[in-house]
């Protein structure tokens, strides 16, 4: 299989309104090393699926630049048609072709193959995404997830260099949305493409990506690995995106006055000897334990785990003291 | 690799070429107007324009208020109330509109007439036997006109009236009676003002086909725009004249396409579809009363006239011994020309809404769409102008081919005029909006990702034209061709002008025999157009509850 390293420079995407320019993307740049999984996060229209078009072919760069493989595809005076681009997309519909079977669907970017070649790949394809038994059948009698699946093996059939994936659960429930992006991790693994996914729910991004980067505004606020953008968030808002957290001002937690400190609800427990004093204003439970809501003397409201299981009745003081390696991500007042 | 310019330039020269062909007749109109004399205006003002302005208006008036007051009246009996028959009568008060006005005028002038089988039992009934000692209102009269044209053209208020009660008012009228209103206030302070926007669209294209009558009104005696353009051209020779005439008509016309377009926009801020309306069941008198008063327009509109016809066309077929030769001849001409145009509509059509297409998933396609509005104007343009229209350009073009061909040492004649392409031509301006609108709302119900999916592939703008859009719009095809088709059999203005000579349709056939008052095998070509006319209208039926198919039904 094919895969190849996409490399976006200082890229600049938008529409024309009125006599100016909004711009969906703003300067944004990025690598992807050949055969990584690479996935954008962010809230609705911070730019990400405009990015994903832009690579795609369908929407254009005011400037800035998009190579693959080290070839140009697109610059503010350059469009490389999206045929041939070798570039595959899946959309968050799917787009599947309602007149064509399974099989033709699959078949259609395999044009130029002779017959028997082709029956080979597209049976060799549908076995992947595991769905041989389907493929004499038109996409309206496939459920939601068998369709996904056939939609990734028709954007994997002409072996592209580049995978794109639009939102490729937001169609599914929500329940099975994690099995199956691990599950398509895998797939993406096996078939060994380069991808690049976007998506706005962090779950699934860590789910399935080998990097992760945080948009918002048009802008690419961090790429890096999952863990690093828990730990180690290089801005405020990526850190407010990934993760459960409240910004606290340093001096509340005894810490420096000019900074801030992201504290989320494992950074503190409750403890005798702790020197923070808060007050509980409930508890509820939230997946395998309970969480608290209190209130620090300054008036700031943050969660806190509670490890053992006891619940302090609202109201009721508590001591909080720093749990063991926490390291809250700190950053200046601003 | 190519510039940021690809292909916008050659789609934007395609798709103007329909839109500047469809403009040809009214470049035609203002030079065959600019080369007449302010002699002959003077003339014209004088005597033609005041009478026939003044009659077509009255015309206009009485079949608008009595289209919308039919119509709407009906819409809303379907619709709110259960009696007996209903269901049967939602689906055949569609049935008039498969017959044309020219041919209720001419079912009518038979049935009406004196020694005629309506005022014959009559007489028979009251015990009169003298054909003078009873007289009922004559047909040939403007009143008699609107009444006639009124109850074939109803059906465009009907359709998208009903459309409207049914999916979009349900809450609104439950509301208002659980506010306190009864059924006749839900319809005048609720039902009748949300159906306004409606009413208009379908009085609309009600109006324009009145003003496209030719036939009706000549049969029935009333000099309207459209009669007295026909006779300044035909009786006077007087082209300039009738060209002058025309561009008054488009005036009118400008009127009324700008009601329509207003109020479909009105019609956008309607209250988002919802539950059918449970209709409230009528019992006993009450239901007998709503249901006689229900059929009348079936009756009057379709039932009389058509049954008039078969007896007619069994009468003929005994006495004759089967159908001449002409009349089969004029029923392959008709097939043909009909065919022709189906043909070269739909080309068109797909050319112009592939093309919108294609540029909009290239994120213009403002210039395609304007094109493709411009091309599609010939609906509301009433036959008789077009054709008008079309007679200089082509007199031109025919003028141009011969002195070619006589250079060449062959003898002069008329290339265009005498073959059906003048015909076809203008048919095709004329319909071009029935398929490219309907092509064009099957296109937007097509997700633009398959296209952008076709084109991530490897398929380029041709390819995804022939392997995605054409099978996936087979069904708008079909629809599309089916009500060309038939359109294009009705068609009498158009076709009375621009055929070549001896060259003759069912239609053109019908008028030939109302003209000269012999009823002869007028009726069986009456008849087969009405039979051709009923495919659509049970097109429409089925797709009754869809209020997309007010604007398919066109």
């Amino acid at each position: 299989m094919s895969s190849a390293p996409l490399s976006i420079e200082a890229l600049v995407v938008g529409y024309r309104e009125g006599k100016g320019l909004k711009k969906v993307v703003e300067g944004l740049s990025l690598a992807l090393p050949a055969g990584e999984i690479g996935c954008l996060l962010g809230a609705s229209g911070c730019g990400k699926t405009t990015l994903l078009r832009a690579i795609a072919g369908f929407e254009h760069p005011v400037a800035g630049r998009i190579s693959l493989d080290g070839k140009l595809l697109a610059d503010a005076s350059t469009r490389l048609p999206p045929e041939q681009r070798r570039v595959g997309i899946m959309f968050q519909d799917y787009a599947l072709f309602p007149h064509l079977t399974v099989e033709d669907n699959v078949g259609f970017g395999l044009k130029g193959l002779p017959r028997a070649k082709r029956r080979e790949r597209i049976g060799a394809l549908l076995e992947l995404v595991g769905l041989s038994g389907v493929g004499h059948r038109l996409p309206h009698a496939l459920s939601g997830g068998q369709q996904q699946r056939v939609a990734l093996a028709r954007a994997l059939a002409p072996e592209p260099s580049l995978l794109l994936l639009d939102e490729p659960f937001s169609n599914l429930d929500v329940h099975t949305r994690v099995r199956l992006a691990t599950e398509l991790r895998g797939l993406l693994k096996a078939a060994g493409t380069t991808v690049l996914l976007v998506t706005h729910d962090q779950a699934e991004a860590f789910a399935i990506a080998d990097r992760v980067g945080v948009m918002e505004s048009g802008r690419l606020l961090q790429w890096d690995a999952a863990a690093e953008l828990y730990f180690r968030p290089a801005a405020p808002e990526v850190a407010t995106f990934v993760g459960r957290g409240v910004f606290v001002p340093g001096e509340a937690l005894g810490r420096a006055r000019d900074v801030r400190l992201l504290v989320r609800p494992e950074h503190l427990r409750p403890s005798n000897t702790g020197v923070i004093r808060a007050e509980v204003i409930d508890c509820a439970f939230r997946g395998p334990g309970y969480v608290a809501r209190v209130r620090l003397a300054t008036g700031v409201v943050l969660e806190v785990e509670l490890p053992d299981g006891t619940l302090p009745a609202p109201g009721a003081p508590l001591l909080l003291a720093w749990s063991e390696g926490a390291h809250p991500p700190t950053f200046p007042l601003g | 690799m190519r510039t940021a310019f690809r292909g916008g330039l050659s789609s934007r020269l395609l798709a103007a070429l329909p839109a500047l062909l469809t403009l040809l007749p009214l470049v035609g109109l203002l030079a065959a107007a600019s080369g007449g004399s302010l002699g002959h205006w003077g003339h014209l003002f004088e005597h033609v324009l005041p009478r026939a302005t003044l009659q077509t208006a009255a015309l206009l008036l009485g079949v608008g208020v009595m289209v919308a007051v039919l119509g709407t009246g009906s819409a809303w009996a379907v619709t709110a109330y259960d009696f007996p028959g209903r269901k049967v009568l939602s689906w055949a008060l569609l049935l008039p509109l498969a017959v044309p006005t020219y041919i209720v005028a001419y079912a009518y002038l038979d049935l009406m007439h004196p020694l005629g089988p309506l005022q014959s039992g009559v007489r028979a009934l009251l015990g009169i036997a003298d054909p003078r000692g009873l007289r009922l209102p004559d047909v040939r009269s403007l009143g008699g006109a609107i009444v006639l044209l009124s109850f074939v053209l109803y059906p465009y208020v009907y359709l998208s009236t009903r459309a409207l009660f049914l999916t979009q008012a349900a809450e609104l009228l439950e509301a208002a009676r659980s506010l306190g209103a009864g059924p006749f206030q839900v319809f005048r302070r609720v039902a009748l003002p949300l159906a306004r926007p409606a009413i208009a669209v379908g009085m609309v294209l009600a109006l324009l086909e009145t003003l496209n009558d030719i036939g009706a009104s000549e049969f029935l005696g009333v000099q309207t725009l459209t009669v007295s353009i026909y006779t300044t051209w035909l009786s006077r020779g007087d082209l300039p004249g009738a060209a002058q005439l025309a561009l008054a008509m488009l005036g009118l016309v400008a009127l009324l396409v700008f009601l329509e377009v207003h109020s479909r926009r009105e019609r956008r801020y309607a209250p988002p579809r919802s539950r059918p309306l449970v209709p409230t069941r009528l019992r006993g008198p009450a239901g007998v009363l709503v249901m006689a008063l229900t059929s009348l327009p079936v009756v009057i509109g379709f039932l009389l006239p058509t049954s008039h016809l078969v007896v007619q066309t069994f009468e003929r077929l005994q006495s004759a011994g089967g159908a001449s030769m002409t009349l089969w001849r004029s029923l392959g001409n008709t097939l043909f020309v009909a065919s022709a145009t189906t043909v070269c509509t739909l080309l068109v059509g797909i050319l112009l809404v592939a093309l919108q297409r294609l540029a909009r998933v290239q994120r213009r396609g403002g210039w395609e769409t304007s094109m493709l509005k411009i091309s599609s104007i010939g609906y509301a343009v009433p036959g008789t102008v077009l054709a008008l229209g079309l007679l200089l350009p082509i007199g031109t073009l025919d003028a141009g081919i011969s002195a070619v061909a006589e250079s060449f040492g062959a003898a002069p004649r008329l290339f265009v005029m005498g073959s059906v392409g003048a015909l076809v031509f203008a048919c095709t301006v004329r319909f071009l909006a029935i398929s490219a609108g309907g092509l064009e709302a099957g296109m937007a119900r097509l997700p633009p990702s398959l296209d952008e999916a076709a084109h991530a592939l490897g398929r380029g703008p041709g390819a995804t034209v022939r392997e995605i859009h054409l099978p996936l719009l087979r069904p708008a095809l079909a629809t599309a061709a089916l009500l060309v088709f038939v359109d294009t059999m009705k068609e009498l203005p158009a076709t009375l002008m621009l055929r070549p000579m001896n060259f003759e349709t069912l239609a053109t056939w019908l008028y030939a025999d109302a003209a000269r008052g012999a009823y002869e095998e007028g009726a069986v070509a009456a008849l087969l157009i009405v039979v051709a006319g009923l495919s659509p209208v049970i097109l429409l039926s089925r797709a009754g509850t869809d209020p997309r198919s007010a604007e398919v039904g066109r």
